[in-house]
């Protein structure tokens, strides 16, 4: 079975570098990573991925209108929306963005992730 | 003297005027028949005249028309003893009561300060005293009787008395026409001084201008019927006219009284500008009240404007001020350098420098006063902008170190996390159990510490207030009450970041004072937006009784709400709850 793909689109490096390791660990193809809200939508265009792990806390766009950005295209990925702020900071905001999850940073884990979007372990 | 031994002094001189003015007068009834509304005239002049003089001694003591005025209506009830039937005082009587006029004379050319300056008022004066002496004198020797005790009935002392009046005549008609002739230049000095006056000196003058002509139209009748008509046509004078010059006389002593008094008028005005001046009115206004003040309608009020480098009128154009002379008298208001107000004036008002100069106190003090108050309303202004910007600045502060935790401490540490989580999967299924322990109790702590970040960042500066609005973060601080917050936001758009930082430091202030005080089951906690208000109502149905004076919680409420321009007021009655209303002023951002 194919391994579901990812895009990471997060402005820290040193969490891209982590995430990569886990997710890749975990059974996700990581197949890309973004650095801003501008460059996470161009490489969702052209990447096609079938979901997106995207910051809210981004230097250019805000995450909550990245995710509505990406969420009109016809086949558009699942958004899981991160933070390493408490959930609590953005209540109605993530209830009422297009994202499907909404994630601690620190407690990112690939197969917790397969398993909330559905998709079955390799 | 003291003003209470003044009293004393002109009381006595009052209750002596009220006995002497008809036991005078009942003499008039002694040698002949009088009707009671001749009487009545000839008590009602003296009266007038020293009712006039006490009371202007009383108010003005320093001014000599008092006792000059005191004198002249008792010279009046001298003039009746002449018809006494005791000769000794009918003789006395008759020397003497022609000092009512020269008196009254004086009276006039005294007014109204008292003084007699001008050179020709003095000759006058002088001519007066020195013709009524004279004639005073002649009197005195022509008509001394025979013998003190004598009967002024008897046979003797008339046919006496008659031949040394008969031998008089030519002599009296001398008095009379040198009387004349000064009550003419009297006359005519009067009228001089009233045309010459204008506006409120004018005013001033009239009661003279009244006196003037009785005295002088008096003498040029008296004349007239002495001297121009043949003594066979002499006809006694009629009582109604009598009555009627002593009706005239009655009101020149009124006019007197009220003339020499003006000034107290003229006080009780400028006392009314000093009321009215409470704040500089604009320049109209200040003019009219002026105008009034001091009975000028003449008057003009000049502002200077500093940006314009010109003076402008009350009606705003741009003018130049008269210089002080003789059309205008100015006077200016500030200094040399800085006139702020230039007042011209009609130049007779320099007869009163007193009232002028206090009206100049009263627009001075208000000058003054506007000055005050407009440096304390800018220093006010500045205080209360830097009290706003104080808590602005801080806001932004906290804002700040909250960003600095999550961006720097926070993700370190989620980085940390997702490390050992990573580590954890490379040591894989087999590991060494203690091994796999140690990791996950280093996990544990990591997210202990993130946590505790979290908490110290919200407590710094709630991110969700800046992420998310008030609305939210106030659910945020109801989900966290340990008692049912029952939050109602009507807020539709973001406020600005120290209003909603204000508005939600008050509400959680006032959740952590209710659930620690009050004993409230149940908190409402409701924000609406009304008249560029942010509206925010805390009511809980606690015990009340909530002071705020007591408790550093609602005093910090207040200094919050108090910074940004806001009003706060606090409802608690023993057992009734608790509420608390804030609004904050909040234009669009």
């Amino acid at each position: 079975m194919t391994r579901p793909t990812i895009l990471v689109i997060d402005d820290h490096g040193g969490f891209r570098a982590t995430a990569r390791r886990l997710l890749e660990h975990d059974g996700w193809s990581v197949i890309g990573e973004a650095v801003d809200g501008e460059t996470g939508l161009a490489a969702a265009a052209s990447l096609a991925p079938d979901v997106v792990l995207l910051d809210i806390g981004l230097p250019d766009v805000d995450g909550f209108v990245v995710a509505e950005r990406l969420a009109t295209g016809a086949d558009a990925p699942s958004i899981v929306l991160i933070s390493s702020r408490d959930p609590e900071t953005y209540r109605e905001r993530v209830r009422t963005s297009p994202a499907v999850a909404f994630l601690s940073k620190h407690e990112l884990d690939g197969t917790a992730l397969r398993s909330l979007l559905g998709l079955t372990a390799s | 003297m003291s003003a209470s031994h003044r009293r004393i002094v002109l009381g006595a001189i009052g209750l002596a005027a009220l006995a002497f003015g008809p036991f005078a007068t009942y003499q008039l009834t002694r040698t002949a028949e009088r009707s009671p509304a001749l009487l009545l005239a000839d008590v009602a002049v003296g009266w007038s005249m020293i009712a006039a003089g006490l009371i202007i001694a009383d108010r003005r003591p320093g001014n000599r028309i008092g006792p000059l005025a005191i004198l002249t209506g008792f010279a009046w009830f001298v003039g009746d003893f002449t018809s006494s039937d005791i000769a000794v005082v009918s003789y006395l009587a008759t020397v003497v009561h022609g000092w009512f006029d020269p008196l009254f004379a004086l009276v006039i050319l005294a007014y109204p300060s008292g003084r007699i300056t001008r050179r020709l008022d003095r000759a006058l004066a002088i001519g007066f005293v020195a013709v009524q002496a004279g004639w005073t004198v002649v009197q005195a020797y022509a008509l001394r009787p025979i013998a003190w005790w004598d009967c002024p009935t008897c046979i003797s002392t008339v046919d006496r008395w008659t031949a040394a009046y008969t031998a008089l005549d030519p002599l009296g008609r001398i008095e009379t026409f040198l009387l004349t002739g000064l009550s003419i230049g009297l006359l005519a000095v009067v009228v001089a001084r009233w045309v010459s006056a204008s506006g409120a000196a004018r005013s001033r003058q009239t009661p003279v201008l009244l006196a003037g002509l009785v005295l002088a139209g008096g003498f040029i009748a008296t004349f007239v019927w002495q001297t121009l008509l043949p003594t066979s046509g002499r006809e006694p004078v009629g009582e109604l006219r009598v009555i009627l010059l002593a009706l005239l006389r009655v009101l020149v002593a009124i006019a007197l009284l009220i003339g020499v008094l003006r000034d107290d008028a003229a006080k009780g005005r400028i006392a009314d500008l000093v009321v009215r001046l409470d704040g500089l009115p604009p320049l109209p206004l200040l003019q009219a009240s002026l105008r009034d003040a001091l009975g000028d309608p003449s008057l003009e009020v000049y502002r200077w404007e500093g940006a314009m480098a010109r003076f402008t009128d009350a009606t705003g154009r741009p003018v130049t001020p008269p210089a002080d002379g003789a059309a205008r008298a100015v006077l200016t208001i500030g200094t040399a350098d800085a006139p702020e107000l230039v007042i011209a004036h009609d130049p007779a008002l320099r007869d009163d420098p007193g009232l002028v100069s206090a009206a100049a106190a009263a627009v001075r003090l208000a000058v003054e006063n506007e000055r005050l108050q407009a440096e304390v309303r800018a220093q006010l202004d500045a205080v209360t902008a830097s009290r706003a910007r104080i808590v602005e600045a801080q806001d932004d502060e906290r804002r700040r170190i909250e960003r600095d935790l999550h961006d720097g401490a926070q993700q370190r540490l989620v980085s940390l996390q997702l490390s050992l989580q990573m580590l954890r999967r490379d040591l894989g299924p087999d590991a060494d159990p203690a091994a796999v322990a140690e990791l996950e109790a280093a996990s544990a702590e990591a997210a202990a510490a993130i946590a505790d970040i979290r908490e110290l960042a919200r407590g710094v500066h709630p991110a969700i207030l800046t992420e998310s609005g008030l609305g939210a973060a106030l659910g945020s601080l109801a989900d966290r009450a340990p008692l049912p917050v029952v939050v109602t936001d009507e807020l539709d758009r973001r406020l600005p970041g120290s209003v909603e930082a204000t508005a939600y430091f008050v509400a959680a202030e006032a959740l952590t004072n209710a659930i620690k005080h009050s004993g409230a089951s149940r908190i409402d906690l409701r924000t609406w937006l009304a008249d560029d208000q942010l509206h925010l109502d805390v009511s809980d149905d606690g015990r009340g009784g909530a002071d705020t004076m007591n408790g550093t919680g609602l005093t910090g409420i207040q200094d919050r709400v108090a910074a940004l321009g806001g009003t706060v007021r606090l409802e608690s009655r023993d057992g009734q709850g608790t509420r608390l209303e804030v609004a904050l002023p909040c234009a669009s951002p």
